[in-house]
């Protein structure tokens, strides 16, 4: 009796929690039903760190006449507004991207401020672990060089970045800002083989570590060796590309600034064949807040953002759809997200909710 | 119309006691002149006879009305007391026209259009203002402002008109003027004028009550003359009058039905009328206080005694010699027709029945009026 | 019998203790101005006490995303974590004593900076025969009204170099290679903000020089001294205490000053607390910020500490009346003009220079390719073209543009209108009351303010009005919380100008309306408030350019829907977009001058008032 009580009260509680996200997980949708009453709801409001997202917003308002509001902020902003708007009630995202996966997986969801959402139309198409939370797109941050400067890669090894000769020459986003870096970094503390192996490689005698291992002690070195801090890929890739330099820096970008090597005359290249890895790739997480004021605009937005919205970004170079039947670049290097992951290393949520708080501080500790 | 009845009125801010349990009747129709130094609490004292100061005790009645308890938490606001207030600055609005400022209270009235104007123009007319109704305070002189302020206080025609020092900004020209029509007002209303002041001459001249305080207590509340010549105590004594009145520290050396007075090297002897206080033994120190006027030196009739002329200020109308005999000296009036050469001998006398005496430690007179008999050097 | 007459008596002193209670509650509640007081000292408690203990709780209690970091605690509880992180832990030194000891030293040698080049031109203007004083005086006071950043920008636009990506400057363009000491750092934050916060000094020293008796100097001048010794021993002497008030002035608000530390420290991750108070918020490290912010208002306050120590009470010791002893000027002879003419080349180099860079800028294609072919008009009216600039139209045709516009514009108004009306509101009840515990809390309250850096203030405000708390609703996201907190952070001066106006007016004034019958609203209507007008008028100018040149403060509070001009510039610097963040400048200053003429007309005053001229 007593547990049947309880499991009424769960069940209960349960419900309470799910109210909102109950008729989301319904298993098949009733599109036009969705559709009319997205139409109802006005306007809808995205947070996302894309400059793209603009180009995606238009056409979901070419299509559907629903007015978007898009705003593009970091992830700390978007997760921070999400919660404020949550605890305040307030009119607010109906529907956030965001590339932060550790603040996703470890606040966002679990702490109930916004609900993962697969539209029924892609269920079955999606590849399941894209689904949870849901993945629209991913892409490649990878490490460029110029190739005005040099014919081929001046960087064998990722350990050459903390070499005295690429001191201060090194140019990134600043992990404090960048979730992904951090991310990243994250990644390379598990890879302690690789990087022991890339190490010896490199300078042909294993490693003495002044920290745990391998992955610590590169991004210790890497803090140490000074690397600049930008404020955006595209000032990384310009930096790295621009012509008429006579010592170029290497920088960590992401891909898809390429396509803008022919409209700024760049003389810019990826460093292919860097051990062991050349970079990393990321997800871009889509999810509707729990209190949008449009949920029915929201799920309708993210379909189109799987159908069609994400084309704003795989038209260019370097964005991968998780969606299969959206092809890849045909100027893609490699040829698709199977390839890059290969030669990249993929992010992975758990690594980074791990190691996020310690490698803040490290990191912080020894940019200096 | 009723008496402006104070009791037990107290006012402290913090440890400031500013009004110390004042008792005070300010008679119907009177023109009542709070007279005192800086600081003793005048202006406290009309400000909350107006209504502007809530007292921290005590109780203000007016008639049978009672304006103030603090017993029972009454109190009435400024405009259910019936007053006027003129402030020592005036306080006119800068921003109004003469018109506009006289006829605001009457508006506050409820009054209608046509009796504002008819009120303004009178009391204008009153104070011969009429040619300035348009122009704004800042294109009057002090004394033309002056009479604005007067003016906008009698508008209303209130019962009683209280006024903090209203004179004191004006020269000594215009003072005498305005305090002429002052009169004069007072006079042609019915109303009771309640008149801060620190200047003791204006207090005397103008007044029918003279209430003098010091240090937020009542020292004496008497016509203005009774106050000049029968001050209650040395405080008073010396505060009215000027010059100040002579004081002379002395002590008695015999009593008998005349008390013998010795101060420096004189001996006085007077006659007084009976004093209750019959601790009084040789030995007790008292205060002779005369007036200069009361100093007789042209033909003084004996008893007589020899003093140096120390020095001369004649003022015009009047001279006051200063006299010098030992350790004392005194200050006498003269008329204008008997100047004496400084350094000359002269006798000197007081006139018999006007000599005060003041009890030294109290400060207290002793007695009504003393008559002084003898008048000689201790041998 | 007995028992009879004792009965009443008792009921009587009964009777009397209840009527008293009653006709003094009637009272008290009939008295507007102690009404208005409760009322004011419960929206100033809301609005400067709350955020004050919220931070101090903030900075001890756990925030949601530490629980990334903090592990088996839960959101809200107590924990001296951030406290430990900043003042003892690995990285104290990166997030705390590096950024603390930047502060002080930027600002210290910023203030000595700003108070050498006040003082000098206000000793030109006031005490000598400077020809075009009239216009010196005005021009030299158009720094303080820039946005602080403008110089930022214009410095950026001429000195980056290539360190850290992006266009460069005009000299690298011409072939100057320059170190990152001078394009970055403490040494250009030094200089840009001593040449925004100069004016202060220029101000309360020219009005001391105005002020002070001129026979005293000229009797130095008789006994043989030459011009310097009696500049520097008897001049000097008399105005130093304008100076140090200027220098507390200034080195306070250099201390909470962000968005020049921001434009020019950041690239070379060269932080002071405000900016690393703000990257700890970017990061997402709230408790670290709140902490940093009690820092630095315990700073402020020992600022303010010690200048009371030393010159005495928030007084003014300057009486700036009209009637000053018309100073004999010092006659420079034939360096007159040679004087006037290097003031008004340093003048122009401060003001004319940056504006022009900022806007040439903004009409260049390619960035940094100094030649005409390269000149366009897209960034201010063009299409939105995909590929520059993220497809974004020129800022006079870009829809965000004008809101944001017509939000600065509102931010302004409503600023001053409620600054200028809490202001009044304050000053009449402080005066009025004056001597009672309400109207000493009033004032104390309202200027707290002062201490809190405006960064601090929007980070508290934004965790205060997240929520909903009691009956008032969240205001997150919503324009009113930025009006509230410019408002707010506006209290110390609405309040100074408010009390001294009404101090000056005196309570007669209104008393004489007591007397005649008027009702409070009467006496406020038309006794008080006419004459408080043009003071009024006057205290609407100062919060209205503050407002419209926010951004430390609103950079915080600031939505997507509630952008403003100020943010807009920051948000685009952020982006890169130098372009568009220097024409969204230009654009600010042009309101900012318009709007502040416009005011100035209207009130008949100016700025540089009592400085100079006829
Ligand atoms: N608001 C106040 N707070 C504290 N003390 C006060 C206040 N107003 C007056 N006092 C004090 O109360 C005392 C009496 O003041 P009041 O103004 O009544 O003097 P006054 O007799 O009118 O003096 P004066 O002739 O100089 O005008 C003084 O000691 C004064 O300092
Ligand atoms: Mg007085």
């Amino acid at each position: 009796m007593k547990r049947f009580a309880t499991l009424l009260l769960v069940l209960s509680l349960i419900l309470m929690l799910g109210g909102v996200s109950f008729p989301v997980l319904a298993a098949d949708e009733d599109w036009n039903a969705i559709t009319d009453a997205a139409k109802n709801e006005g306007l809808l409001i995205v947070y996302n760190p894309s400059s793209r997202m603009g180009e995606a917003a238009e056409g979901f308002t070419a299509k559907y006449g629903i007015a978007v509001q898009w705003a593009k902020m970091n992830d700390v902003e978007v997760s921070d507004r999400v919660v404020r708007e949550h605890e305040a009630k307030a009119r607010g995202a109906d529907v956030i991207v965001t590339e932060d996966a550790a603040i996703l997986m470890a606040q966002l969801l679990p702490q109930g401020y916004v609900v993962n959402y697969i539209p029924s139309t892609h269920k079955a198409i999606i590849p399941v672990e894209y689904q949870d939370p849901l993945i629209y797109q991913f892409q490649p941050r990878i490490i460029g060089y110029n190739t005005e400067a040099y014919d081929e890669s001046p960087i064998e090894s990722l350990w050459d970045l903390t070499t005295p000769e690429w001191r201060g020459k090194v140019l990134m986003r600043d992990p404090q800002f960048t979730s992904t870096n951090l991310a990243w970094f994250a990644e390379i503390v598990e890879a302690t083989d690789e990087m022991e192996a890339a190490y010896e490689k490199r300078f042909g005698e294993p490693i003495t570590l002044t920290t745990p291992n391998a992955g610590w002690e590169f991004i210790k070195r890497l803090a140490n060796n000074k690397p600049i801090m930008f404020k955006s890929d595209t000032d990384v890739a310009e930096a790295v590309g621009a012509r008429g330099q006579a010592d170029p820096p290497v920088g960590l970008y992401v891909l898809s600034k390429h396509r803008d090597i022919p409209a700024k005359n760049l003389a810019l290249e990826a460093c292919y064949g860097l051990e062991p890895y050349m970079g990393y790739l990321y997800p871009a997480y889509v999810a509707i807040t729990a209190n949008a004021a449009s949920p029915n605009a929201a799920k309708l937005f993210v379909r189109y953002l799987l159908e069609e919205g994400v084309k704003a970004w795989t038209k260019d170079l370097g964005n991968f759809a998780t969606d299969p039947r959206i092809p890849t670049h045909p100027d893609d290097p490699l040829g698709g997200t199977e390839a890059w992951a290969k030669v990249t290393m993929p992010l992975n949520a758990q690594t980074t909710v791990k190691h996020y708080g310690e490698l803040f501080d490290f990191w912080m500790k020894h940019a200096k | 119309m009723p008496d402006i009845r104070l009791e037990n009125l107290t006012k402290r801010w913090g440890d400031v006691v500013a009004v110390d349990n004042l008792n005070l009747t300010i008679p119907d129709r009177s023109f009542t002149c709070l007279l005192g130094p800086s600081g003793c609490g005048k202006t406290t004292t009309l400000r909350m006879i107006a209504g502007l100061e809530e007292p921290t005790r005590g109780k203000i009645s007016n008639g049978d009305k009672l304006v103030f308890c603090s017993e029972r938490g009454l109190s009435l606001s400024p405009d259910k007391r019936d007053v006027g207030l003129i402030f020592q600055n005036y306080a006119l609005w800068p921003h109004m026209t003469v018109f506009q400022n006289i006829a605001f209270g009457l508006e506050m009235k409820k009054m209608s259009r046509s009796q504002v104007e008819e009120r303004v123009k009178e009391a204008a007319g009153w104070m011969q203002i009429d040619e300035y109704l348009q122009r704004y305070p800042s294109e009057l002189s002090g004394g033309q402002q002056q009479r604005v302020a007067l003016a906008r206080s009698l508008a209303p025609r209130p019962n009683c008109l209280l006024m903090d020092e209203p004179l004191s900004n004006l020269d000594a020209k215009l003072r005498m003027d305005m305090r002429t029509e002052l009169k004069r007002i007072h006079a042609e209303t019915n109303m009771t004028i309640v008149y801060v002041t620190h200047d003791q001459l204006e207090a005397i001249s103008m007044a029918t009550t003279v209430v003098v305080m010091k240090d937020g207590k009542l020292e004496q509340c008497d016509e203005p003359l009774r106050l000049y010549k029968y001050p209650n105590n040395l405080f008073v004594a010396d505060f009215v009058g000027s010059p100040s009145i002579n004081l002379l520290k002395g002590k008695i050396v015999e009593l008998r039905d005349v008390w013998t007075v010795q101060c420096g090297d004189w001996l006085l002897s007077l006659k007084k009328a009976p004093y209750g206080d019959t601790a009084i033994k040789n030995g007790h120190e008292v205060v002779v206080g005369v007036r200069c006027e009361d100093i007789l030196i042209s033909n003084p009739e004996p008893p007589a005694i020899g003093m140096l002329v120390y020095s001369n200020l004649p003022t015009g109308s009047d001279t006051f010699v200063r006299l010098r005999h030992e350790d004392i000296s005194l200050t006498a009036k003269l008329s204008e027709a008997d100047i004496i050469p400084t350094g000359s001998e002269i006798n000197a006398s007081f006139r018999p029945e006007r000599v005060l005496l003041f009890d030294s430690k109290t400060g207290e007179r002793m007695s009504e009026g003393s008559s002084l008999v003898n008048f000689s050097i201790a041998p | 019998m007995g028992l009879h007459s004792a009965q009443p008596a008792a009921g009587n002193r009964l009777a009397v203790l209840c009527e008293r209670g009653w006709n003094r509650s009637k009272r008290i509640l009939s008295n507007p101005p102690l009404v208005l007081s409760i009322a004011l000292l419960v929206i100033s408690i809301y609005l400067v006490i709350v955020p004050l203990i919220s931070v101090l709780i903030s900075s001890v209690t756990l925030h949601s995303r530490d629980t990334l970091r903090v592990f088996g605690k839960k959101v809200g509880e107590f924990t001296t974590y951030y406290l430990k992180r900043v003042f003892a832990s690995d990285i104290s030194d990166v997030l705390f004593y590096e950024p603390l000891m930047n502060t002080l030293i930027v600002s210290f040698l910023m203030s000595v900076l700003a108070i050498c080049i006040g003082t000098i031109l206000a000793w030109f203007v006031v005490r000598t025969d400077l020809p075009f004083k009239r216009f010196i005086s005005n021009m030299a006071v158009v720094p303080f009204i820039l946005p602080s950043w403008t110089l930022s920008l214009a410095w950026l636009t001429i000195f980056k170099n290539r360190t850290i990506g992006g266009t460069t400057g005009i000299l690298e363009y011409f072939g100057v290679q320059l170190p990152d000491w001078i394009s970055y750092g403490p040494l250009p934050i030094i200089i840009t903000m001593a040449l925004h916060y100069y004016p202060f000094t220029f101000m309360l020293v020219g009005s001391a020089f105005k002020g002070f008796d001129t026979r005293l100097e000229e009797a130095a001048f008789v006994l043989g001294g030459n011009q310097r010794t009696i500049l520097r021993r008897v001049v000097l002497p008399m105005v130093s205490p304008a100076i140090a008030s200027s220098f507390i002035l200034t080195i306070s608000r250099g201390i909470g000053s962000f968005s020049t530390p921001v434009f020019l420290g950041n690239p070379i991750n060269y932080r002071v607390l405000s900016t690393r108070l703000f990257a700890s918020l970017q990061a997402g490290s709230p408790g670290d910020a709140y902490v940093i912010s009690l820092v630095m208002i315990l700073l402020a306050a020992t600022f303010i500490f010690i200048s009371n120590r030393i010159i005495g009470k928030r007084k003014s010791f300057v009486t700036i009346s009209g009637q000053a002893p018309r100073a004999k000027l010092i006659s420079l002879g034939k360096w007159r003009f040679v004087a006037s003419a290097g003031i008004l080349l340093f003048l122009f180099a401060v003001i004319v220079v940056p504006l022009f860079v900022l806007a040439a800028d903004t009409f260049m294609r390619v960035p940094g390719v100094y030649s005409p072919s390269n000149f366009t008009l897209h960034y201010w009216i063009g299409k939105s073209t995909p590929g520059i600039l993220d497809g974004r139209p020129g800022i006079l045709r870009d829809p965000d543009t004008w809101k944001a516009f017509l939000n600065s514009v509102k931010l302004g108004l409503s600023t001053s209108v409620l600054s200028a009306i809490f202001g009044i509101l304050i000053g009449y009840t402080v005066v009025n009351l004056r001597g009672t515990w309400l109207s000493s809390a009033l004032d104390q309250i309202s200027f707290l303010p002062y201490l809190i850096p405006s960064i601090a203030f929007g980070a508290i405000y934004l965790s205060l009005f997240a929520q909903q708390r009691g009956p008032i609703p969240s205001l997150y996201g919503t324009f009113m919380l930025i009006i509230l907190a410019t408002t707010a952070k506006n209290f110390p001066f609405a309040a100074k100008s408010g009390i001294s106006a009404m101090i000056q007016l005196g309570h007669e004034i209104e008393e004489a309306g007591i007397i005649a019958g008027a009702s409070w609203l009467t006496r406020m209507r038309r006794l008080v408030l006419p004459l408080q007008r043009s003071g009024l008028l006057n205290a609407l100018i100062l919060p209205f350019i503050s407002a419209m040149r926010e951004l430390s403060m609103v950079v915080i509070l600031i939505t997507p829907g509630t952008q403003l001009l100020t943010t807009l510039t920051f948000r685009y610097s952020d982006y890169g977009f130098y372009h568009m963040s220097n024409a969204v400048v230009l654009l600010l200053v042009i309101v900012i001058v318009v709007m502040t003429y416009i005011m100035q007309r209207i009130t008949g005053s100016e700025l540089s008032e009592g400085l100079g001229g006829n």
